[in-house]
Protein backbone atom coordinates (compact mmCIF):
# COMPACT_ATOMS: atom_id res chain seq x y z
CA UNK A 1 0.00 0.00 0.00
CA UNK A 2 1.42 3.38 -0.99
CA UNK A 3 1.59 6.59 0.96
CA UNK A 4 -1.49 8.77 0.61
CA UNK A 5 0.70 11.69 -0.41
CA UNK A 6 2.23 9.76 -3.29
CA UNK A 7 -1.15 9.48 -5.00
CA UNK A 8 -1.94 11.97 -7.69
CA UNK A 9 -5.55 12.98 -6.97
CA UNK A 10 -5.06 13.67 -3.21
CA UNK A 11 -2.02 15.78 -4.07
CA UNK A 12 -3.95 17.84 -6.61
CA UNK A 13 -6.79 18.15 -4.10
CA UNK A 14 -4.39 19.30 -1.37
CA UNK A 15 -2.94 22.01 -3.64
CA UNK A 16 -6.45 23.22 -4.58
CA UNK A 17 -7.46 23.31 -0.88
CA UNK A 18 -4.34 25.28 0.12
CA UNK A 19 -4.99 27.81 -2.68
CA UNK A 20 -8.68 28.07 -1.73
CA UNK A 21 -7.89 28.51 2.01
CA UNK A 22 -5.36 31.24 1.19
CA UNK A 23 -7.69 32.97 -1.29
CA UNK A 24 -10.58 32.64 1.18
CA UNK A 25 -8.56 34.30 3.93
CA UNK A 26 -7.55 37.11 1.57
CA UNK A 27 -11.16 37.68 0.49
CA UNK A 28 -12.45 37.56 4.07
CA UNK A 29 -9.81 40.05 5.27
CA UNK A 30 -10.01 42.45 2.32
CA UNK A 31 -13.46 42.34 0.84
CA UNK A 32 -16.03 40.67 3.05
CA UNK A 33 -18.66 42.74 4.78
CA UNK A 34 -19.83 41.80 8.21
CA UNK A 35 -23.07 39.94 8.66
CA UNK A 36 -24.52 42.01 11.42
CA UNK A 37 -24.78 45.62 10.28
CA UNK A 38 -25.80 46.80 13.73
CA UNK A 39 -22.50 45.54 15.10
CA UNK A 40 -20.76 48.25 13.12
CA UNK A 41 -18.70 46.15 10.74
CA UNK A 42 -16.46 44.82 13.46
CA UNK A 43 -13.58 42.51 12.68
CA UNK A 44 -14.95 39.87 15.00
CA UNK A 45 -17.91 39.47 12.67
CA UNK A 46 -15.53 37.96 10.11
CA UNK A 47 -15.22 34.96 12.45
CA UNK A 48 -18.61 34.00 10.99
CA UNK A 49 -16.89 32.99 7.72
CA UNK A 50 -15.01 30.23 9.57
CA UNK A 51 -17.49 29.41 12.32
CA UNK A 52 -20.47 28.57 10.11
CA UNK A 53 -18.54 26.50 7.50
CA UNK A 54 -17.10 24.54 10.47
CA UNK A 55 -20.66 23.88 11.64
CA UNK A 56 -21.77 22.82 8.16
CA UNK A 57 -18.79 20.44 7.89
CA UNK A 58 -19.43 18.94 11.33
CA UNK A 59 -23.08 18.30 10.44
CA UNK A 60 -22.04 16.81 7.10
CA UNK A 61 -19.66 14.51 8.98
CA UNK A 62 -22.37 13.36 11.35
CA UNK A 63 -24.76 12.83 8.45
CA UNK A 64 -22.20 10.50 6.84
CA UNK A 65 -21.80 8.69 10.19
CA UNK A 66 -25.54 8.06 10.18
CA UNK A 67 -25.55 6.81 6.55
CA UNK A 68 -22.47 4.63 7.21
CA UNK A 69 -24.14 3.27 10.35
CA UNK A 70 -27.27 2.26 8.44
CA UNK A 71 -25.20 0.67 5.67
CA UNK A 72 -23.01 -1.20 8.17
CA UNK A 73 -26.04 -2.63 9.97
CA UNK A 74 -27.53 -3.60 6.60
CA UNK A 75 -24.47 -5.15 4.97
CA UNK A 76 -21.97 -5.81 7.80
CA UNK A 77 -19.22 -4.58 5.49
CA UNK A 78 -16.17 -3.28 7.40
CA UNK A 79 -15.70 -0.52 4.81
CA UNK A 80 -18.78 1.28 6.16
CA UNK A 81 -17.46 1.08 9.70
CA UNK A 82 -14.22 2.73 8.58
CA UNK A 83 -16.16 5.48 6.76
CA UNK A 84 -18.28 5.99 9.90
CA UNK A 85 -15.28 6.24 12.23
CA UNK A 86 -13.40 8.63 9.94
CA UNK A 87 -16.47 10.86 9.52
CA UNK A 88 -17.21 10.80 13.27
CA UNK A 89 -13.64 11.83 14.08
CA UNK A 90 -13.67 14.70 11.61
CA UNK A 91 -17.21 15.73 12.49
CA UNK A 92 -16.07 16.01 16.10
CA UNK A 93 -12.91 17.85 15.03
CA UNK A 94 -15.06 20.49 13.34
CA UNK A 95 -17.61 20.44 16.17
CA UNK A 96 -14.78 21.31 18.56
CA UNK A 97 -13.86 24.19 16.25
CA UNK A 98 -17.49 25.41 16.50
CA UNK A 99 -17.31 25.25 20.30
CA UNK A 100 -14.03 27.21 20.34
CA UNK A 101 -14.73 29.84 17.67
CA UNK A 102 -18.36 30.37 18.79
CA UNK A 103 -17.51 31.70 22.27
CA UNK A 104 -14.82 33.97 20.77
CA UNK A 105 -17.46 35.46 18.48
CA UNK A 106 -19.93 35.52 21.39
CA UNK A 107 -17.49 37.51 23.53
CA UNK A 108 -17.37 40.19 20.83
CA UNK A 109 -21.03 40.12 19.80
CA UNK A 110 -22.80 39.44 23.12
CA UNK A 111 -20.18 40.53 25.62
CA UNK A 112 -19.99 37.02 27.08
CA UNK A 113 -18.54 33.82 25.64
CA UNK A 114 -21.28 31.42 26.67
CA UNK A 115 -24.94 31.49 27.58
CA UNK A 116 -27.10 28.50 28.34
CA UNK A 117 -29.42 28.97 25.40
CA UNK A 118 -30.76 26.30 23.00
CA UNK A 119 -28.31 26.53 20.08
CA UNK A 120 -25.23 26.41 22.27
CA UNK A 121 -26.62 23.78 24.59
CA UNK A 122 -27.72 21.41 21.81
CA UNK A 123 -24.32 21.81 20.09
CA UNK A 124 -22.55 20.94 23.34
CA UNK A 125 -24.82 17.89 23.73
CA UNK A 126 -23.98 16.86 20.15
CA UNK A 127 -20.26 17.10 20.92
CA UNK A 128 -20.67 15.08 24.14
CA UNK A 129 -22.70 12.41 22.31
CA UNK A 130 -19.75 11.85 19.99
CA UNK A 131 -17.31 11.85 22.89
CA UNK A 132 -19.47 8.94 24.11
CA UNK A 133 -19.18 7.39 20.64
CA UNK A 134 -15.37 7.36 20.90
CA UNK A 135 -15.48 6.02 24.45
CA UNK A 136 -17.66 3.20 23.19
CA UNK A 137 -15.19 2.47 20.41
CA UNK A 138 -12.33 2.46 22.88
CA UNK A 139 -13.88 0.32 25.60
CA UNK A 140 -16.80 -1.46 23.89
CA UNK A 141 -15.46 -5.03 23.76
CA UNK A 142 -14.59 -7.03 20.64
CA UNK A 143 -14.63 -5.54 17.17
CA UNK A 144 -18.01 -6.79 15.87
CA UNK A 145 -19.76 -5.57 19.00
CA UNK A 146 -18.02 -2.17 18.90
CA UNK A 147 -18.84 -1.68 15.20
CA UNK A 148 -22.50 -2.64 15.64
CA UNK A 149 -23.08 -0.57 18.78
CA UNK A 150 -21.27 2.49 17.47
CA UNK A 151 -23.29 2.30 14.22
CA UNK A 152 -26.48 2.41 16.31
CA UNK A 153 -25.14 5.26 18.46
CA UNK A 154 -24.10 7.18 15.32
CA UNK A 155 -27.65 6.93 13.96
CA UNK A 156 -29.26 8.00 17.27
CA UNK A 157 -26.77 10.85 17.85
CA UNK A 158 -27.55 12.30 14.43
CA UNK A 159 -31.07 13.09 15.68
CA UNK A 160 -29.51 16.00 17.57
CA UNK A 161 -28.28 17.67 14.34
CA UNK A 162 -31.70 18.88 13.11
CA UNK A 163 -32.48 19.91 16.71
CA UNK A 164 -29.34 22.11 16.73
CA UNK A 165 -30.38 23.70 13.44
CA UNK A 166 -34.02 24.21 14.37
CA UNK A 167 -33.37 25.15 17.99
CA UNK A 168 -33.66 28.87 17.18
CA UNK A 169 -37.11 28.26 15.69
CA UNK A 170 -38.26 26.12 18.60
CA UNK A 171 -37.11 28.46 21.33
CA UNK A 172 -36.35 31.72 19.52
CA UNK A 173 -38.39 34.16 21.61
CA UNK A 174 -35.61 35.36 23.88
CA UNK A 175 -32.49 34.06 22.18
CA UNK A 176 -29.68 36.32 21.16
CA UNK A 177 -28.47 37.12 17.64
CA UNK A 178 -27.03 34.21 15.70
CA UNK A 179 -25.35 34.31 12.29
CA UNK A 180 -28.16 32.17 10.85
CA UNK A 181 -30.74 34.86 11.60
CA UNK A 182 -31.24 37.33 8.77
CA UNK A 183 -28.89 35.44 6.48
CA UNK A 184 -31.22 35.79 3.50
CA UNK A 185 -31.18 39.59 3.91
CA UNK A 186 -27.43 39.85 3.45
CA UNK A 187 -25.81 41.34 0.35
CA UNK A 188 -24.53 39.06 -2.40
CA UNK A 189 -20.95 39.98 -1.38
CA UNK A 190 -21.48 38.48 2.07
CA UNK A 191 -23.14 35.40 0.60
CA UNK A 192 -20.52 34.86 -2.13
CA UNK A 193 -17.64 34.94 0.37
CA UNK A 194 -19.62 32.70 2.71
CA UNK A 195 -20.35 30.11 0.00
CA UNK A 196 -16.73 30.19 -1.16
CA UNK A 197 -15.55 29.27 2.34
CA UNK A 198 -18.31 26.69 2.60
CA UNK A 199 -17.03 25.00 -0.59
CA UNK A 200 -13.44 25.16 0.71
CA UNK A 201 -14.35 23.52 4.03
CA UNK A 202 -16.39 20.83 2.26
CA UNK A 203 -13.42 19.99 0.02
CA UNK A 204 -11.12 20.02 3.06
CA UNK A 205 -13.48 17.64 4.85
CA UNK A 206 -13.55 15.21 1.89
CA UNK A 207 -9.73 15.25 1.75
CA UNK A 208 -9.42 14.68 5.52
CA UNK A 209 -11.94 11.81 5.56
CA UNK A 210 -10.18 10.20 2.61
CA UNK A 211 -6.79 10.47 4.35
CA UNK A 212 -8.21 9.07 7.60
CA UNK A 213 -9.86 6.11 5.84
CA UNK A 214 -6.53 5.40 4.12
CA UNK A 215 -4.81 5.26 7.52
CA UNK A 216 -7.53 3.02 8.98
CA UNK A 217 -6.98 0.63 6.06
CA UNK A 218 -3.23 0.68 6.71
CA UNK A 219 -3.86 -0.11 10.39
CA UNK A 220 -6.10 -2.99 9.36
CA UNK A 221 -3.38 -4.35 7.08
CA UNK A 222 -0.79 -4.02 9.84
CA UNK A 223 -3.07 -5.91 12.21
CA UNK A 224 -3.60 -8.68 9.69
CA UNK A 225 0.16 -9.03 9.12
CA UNK A 226 0.87 -9.02 12.87
CA UNK A 227 -1.61 -11.81 13.55
CA UNK A 228 -0.74 -13.66 10.37
CA UNK A 229 -4.26 -13.45 8.93
CA UNK B 1 -9.05 50.14 13.65
CA UNK B 2 -10.67 48.04 16.34
CA UNK B 3 -7.65 46.08 17.58
CA UNK B 4 -9.57 44.09 20.20
CA UNK B 5 -11.91 42.62 17.62
CA UNK B 6 -9.07 42.18 15.14
CA UNK B 7 -7.43 40.10 17.88
CA UNK B 8 -10.52 37.86 18.10
CA UNK B 9 -10.43 37.29 14.35
CA UNK B 10 -6.68 36.56 14.30
CA UNK B 11 -7.12 34.10 17.20
CA UNK B 12 -9.83 32.24 15.29
CA UNK B 13 -7.64 32.09 12.15
CA UNK B 14 -4.71 30.70 14.17
CA UNK B 15 -6.97 28.09 15.82
CA UNK B 16 -8.63 26.99 12.54
CA UNK B 17 -5.52 26.90 10.36
CA UNK B 18 -3.30 25.64 13.19
CA UNK B 19 -5.59 22.74 14.03
CA UNK B 20 -5.90 21.67 10.38
CA UNK B 21 -2.11 21.76 9.92
CA UNK B 22 -1.57 19.86 13.21
CA UNK B 23 -4.11 17.24 12.16
CA UNK B 24 -2.39 16.77 8.78
CA UNK B 25 1.02 16.49 10.45
CA UNK B 26 -0.29 13.89 12.90
CA UNK B 27 -1.78 11.84 10.05
CA UNK B 28 1.43 12.15 8.03
CA UNK B 29 3.58 10.88 10.93
CA UNK B 30 1.13 8.10 11.82
CA UNK B 31 1.03 6.95 8.22
CA UNK B 32 4.83 6.91 7.98
CA UNK B 33 5.09 4.88 11.19
CA UNK B 34 2.54 2.30 10.03
CA UNK B 35 4.12 1.99 6.56
CA UNK B 36 7.50 1.31 8.19
CA UNK B 37 5.97 -1.40 10.41
CA UNK B 38 4.18 -2.97 7.46
CA UNK B 39 7.36 -3.14 5.39
CA UNK B 40 9.21 -4.70 8.37
CA UNK B 41 6.45 -7.28 8.84
CA UNK B 42 6.47 -8.10 5.11
CA UNK B 43 10.25 -8.52 5.19
CA UNK B 44 9.94 -10.93 8.13
CA UNK B 45 7.49 -13.02 6.13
Amino acid sequence: MNSFNSKRIPNIMAVIIIIMLGAGLKIVVDYSLTVDKEAGYLWAQKIFYYHVPSAWTAFLGYFIVMIAGVQFLRTGNRKWDQIGVASAELGTFFCLLILITGPIWGQAAWGQPWTWEPRLLTTLILFLLYVGYFMLRQFGGHYERIARNSAVLGIIAFLDVPIVYLSLKFWSADTQAHPQLGMSEQSSLVLNVFFFNLATFTLLFIYMVWYRIHILKLKQKQLELTHGL
Amino acid sequence: MDYKHLGYFVTVCIIVFGSVISWWLKMFLTERKILKRISLLEEEK
